[in-house]
């Protein structure tokens, strides 16, 4: 156990250490989608918040029965919209003081304004209004936008993706005829479902393009610790003192051990460091909800927390197969330079196996093209399996060659 | 007792050492060679670094790659490259490598102090290595290959980086030590075994040379080391003549020592293992 402690202890080197901590606040700053919570890609910063306050409301689903309760949350912001829009006189001049009305003359103007129709200067000028109201006017900025994502809820019960009777699915059929048999199957089941999802896109979004970045720096991390280390070892002339010693040989294999436990560490911890800070941005609110909804057609029924778990241990494999690439890398590498060379195209793949192994995992909108099995099963099991055996494979044929070959 | 049975190590094609044999009981054993000639070789086979190509060493009748974790707990070695740790200090680094080397926690520490005092370092203990000089670091790679105890001690160029104190201070540890264990001491300076050897192991040409006491070994050159003066414009001429051993400079002539396998006319000196060093590696 102290020889293990006394390998272990030789991978936190205080110089590293700190250049690590450096490295990834920089690339925290620079990559991690988390830092422009709750906004990121096409959403607006209000899509999370308002499926956030009616999560809290109604819980991780809303059910048919608690339509009311829905309907209740939209009219207290309806209510706020309206005080707002009552308090501009160019609405007020052109008959609108509610929302409804906003989103009419809006609505005719922008079709008045594609169709190439003259515009007065009245029209102009109310336009001007919307644009500011939708756009700069706080509060009725955030409000506006609220209801614009709320409205997606009744916009797909209303063409028939949600909630649907065997009437309003009939407006599907179309769609649903394009779609290859298995994805028209899954659609049509969600269609049918008594729930929907209150899961907005940003958080699984951001927790997809996170893991690459929280992948590549444990890898750094284990990289840059391991190798030094056993190149440190082998230029300081450590192994002819241990290996002649009663450990013998077998401190390859407790060095190989280590540097695995410390991969899987590594990334183990960078998850937890990243689920704290995940949750205290107020992800924990959608930790119940199912993924697949209108914004994600999933082929697995997952909830958002099975998802975090499923990344995390994506991050803990990739990190643990780090430690154990790195091992082999530390152990044939002769200087520190040629250690450098090696590690850099192996990190790249590393993370481009991460990439492609996790990337739209389960979703049948990114992986449209793959079936519901080669997307959710074999695509991520058929690289990272190999991965894990190969590599796996590799340690244990030179632990079998270190217990015989000459240490010269 | 420690047996090497016909043992030969090549690199590829090479042959590096051939068809050496040696029994090796308790004392003092000086493995002399110049650089280069299998010395080290040999050292990395009885310390299992090194797989011999054919033969086998044995530790009391049993082959030491059966033996394994059994033998190497009886090893003490320091190699001729001392590896360390330049953030470590000598306690921090005797600690680690007591635990590759399984000794018990109980006493450890006091043994280590011990150590540490016997080669000189009770003051520096707690300082970085990296502060260290070469004898320094010499001494903390000789107290690692002494402090478990072993049965077995084999030191590869030891005393390179000490300066003369160092020396005769080392000497006496590894004499003390020789009464009830194997030492191997692997040098090719011939003053740190000449007087502590109880055998002297000569290799050339891959090979056993030698194997026999120090006395012995001199003594095969006796009436063949001569000593003489030469006038300085006469001593080039001398020097062709006859293999010198060592020359000193004196006033107007120098005083020589040489060797010649034929009688010559001049005084006749007592040979030692330097000589015979000499005259077998020219």
């Amino acid at each position: 156990m102290k020889i293990i402690f006394n390998e272990a202890k030789k991978l936190f080197n205080p110089i590293l250490l700190v250049m690590l901590i450096i490295f990834t606040f920089i690339f925290y700053k620079g990559f991690f989608a988390l830092g422009y919570w709750p906004q990121f890609q096409v959403e607006s910063p209000w899509n999370t918040e308002v499926y956030s306050e009616l999560a809290e409301r109604v819980g991780p689903t809303l059910s048919r029965d608690e339509m009311p309760q829905f309907y209740e949350f939209r009219n207290e912001i309806v209510s706020q919209v309206n005080a707002e829009l009552q308090k501009s006189e160019i609405f007020k001049e052109n008959g609108i003081e509610t929302y409804e009305q906003y989103i009419e003359v809006k609505n005719g103007l922008q079709t008045k304004d594609a169709s190439g129709e003259a515009f007065s200067g009245n029209d102009e000028e109310v336009l001007a209004e919307a644009d500011r109201y939708m756009f700069r006017e706080e509060p009725a900025s955030e409000l506006l936008f609220k209801l614009q994502d709320l409205n997606k809820i009744t916009q797909q019960i209303d063409i028939g993706k949600a909630f649907a009777t065997d009437e309003t699915i009939k407006i599907l059929d179309g769609y649903l005829s394009e779609l290859n048999p298995e994805m028209a199957e899954m659609i049509r089941e969600k269609c049918f479902s008594d729930e929907i999802s209150l899961l907005p896109a940003t958080p699984s979004n951001v927790v997809e393009n996170d893991s690459l970045y929280l992948t590549i720096i444990s890898c750094i991390t284990v990289f840059s610790a391991v190798i030094l280390m056993l190149i440190t070892d082998r230029l300081r002339g450590i192994y002819p003192i241990a290996l002649s010693s009663k450990i013998g040989r077998k401190i390859f294999k407790i060095q190989t051990a280590v540097c695995g436990i410390f991969g899987l560490l590594a990334g183990a911890l960078a998850c937890l460091i990243y689920g704290a800070a995940l949750l205290n941005k107020g992800a924990g609110v959608f930790l119940n909800c199912p993924m697949d909804n209108f914004y994600h057609d999933m082929w697995v029924k997952i909830s958002y927390r099975q998802y975090l778990i499923i990344m995390a241990a994506a991050v803990i494999i990739f990190s643990g197969v780090a430690g154990l690439l790195s091992y082999i890398i530390g152990r044939f590498a002769t200087n520190y330079i040629s250690g450098l060379a090696v590690s850099i195209p192996t990190l790249v793949a590393l993370c481009a196996a991460k990439f492609f192994s996790t990337a739209g995992l389960f979703s049948a909108q990114r992986t449209w093209t793959l079936s519901r099995f080669w997307s959710s099963v074999a695509l991520p099991f058929l690289i990272i399996l190999p991965i894990c055996i190969a590599v796996t494979a590799a340690v244990c044929l030179i632990l079998k060659r270190d217990g015989r070959r000459d240490i010269l | 007792m420690l047996t090497v049975d016909n043992v030969t190590k090549c690199y590829g094609k090479k042959p590096a050492v051939e068809n050496i044999s040696l029994s090796l009981g308790n004392g003092l054993y000086g493995l002399l060679a110049p650089n280069g000639a299998g010395k080290t070789t040999l050292i990395k086979m009885l310390t299992t670094l090194l797989t011999p190509t054919s033969g086998e060493i044995l530790y009391c009748g049993t082959p030491i790659e059966k033996l394994g974790a059994e033998y190497r707990g009886l090893i003490g070695y320091l190699p001729q490259q001392f590896g360390y740790y330049r953030g470590s200090t000598p306690v921090r680094y005797l600690e680690y490598l007591a635990a590759l080397k399984g000794m018990p926690e109980k006493g450890l520490r006091e043994k280590i102090d011990k150590v540490i005092d016997e080669v000189g370092l009770t003051e520096s203990k707690n300082i970085k290595m990296k502060k260290f000089s070469g004898g320094m670091l010499q001494r903390v790679g000789i107290a690692q290959a002494v402090m478990s105890d072993p049965k077995i001690l084999i030191l590869d160029e030891p005393t390179a980086g000490l300066d003369p104190k160092e020396r005769v201070r080392f000497r006496n540890i590894i004499s003390a030590m020789s009464k009830d264990r194997t030492v191997i001491l692997s040098t090719h300076i011939v003053s740190d075994i000449e007087s502590i050897a109880n055998r002297v192991v000569m290799i050339k040409d891959r090979k056993i040379f030698r194997d026999s006491t120090v006395p012995e070994v001199s003594k095969e050159l006796e009436g063949q080391v001569y000593e003489t003066s030469v006038p300085d414009g006469e001593y080039e001429a001398f020097e062709r003549e006859y293999f010198v051993l060592s020359a000193r400079q004196e006033q107007g002539s120098m005083a020589v020592r040489f060797y010649s396998p034929s009688p010559a006319p001049y005084q006749i000196a007592e040979p030692d293992l330097e000589d015979f060093f000499l005259v077998t590696y020219r």
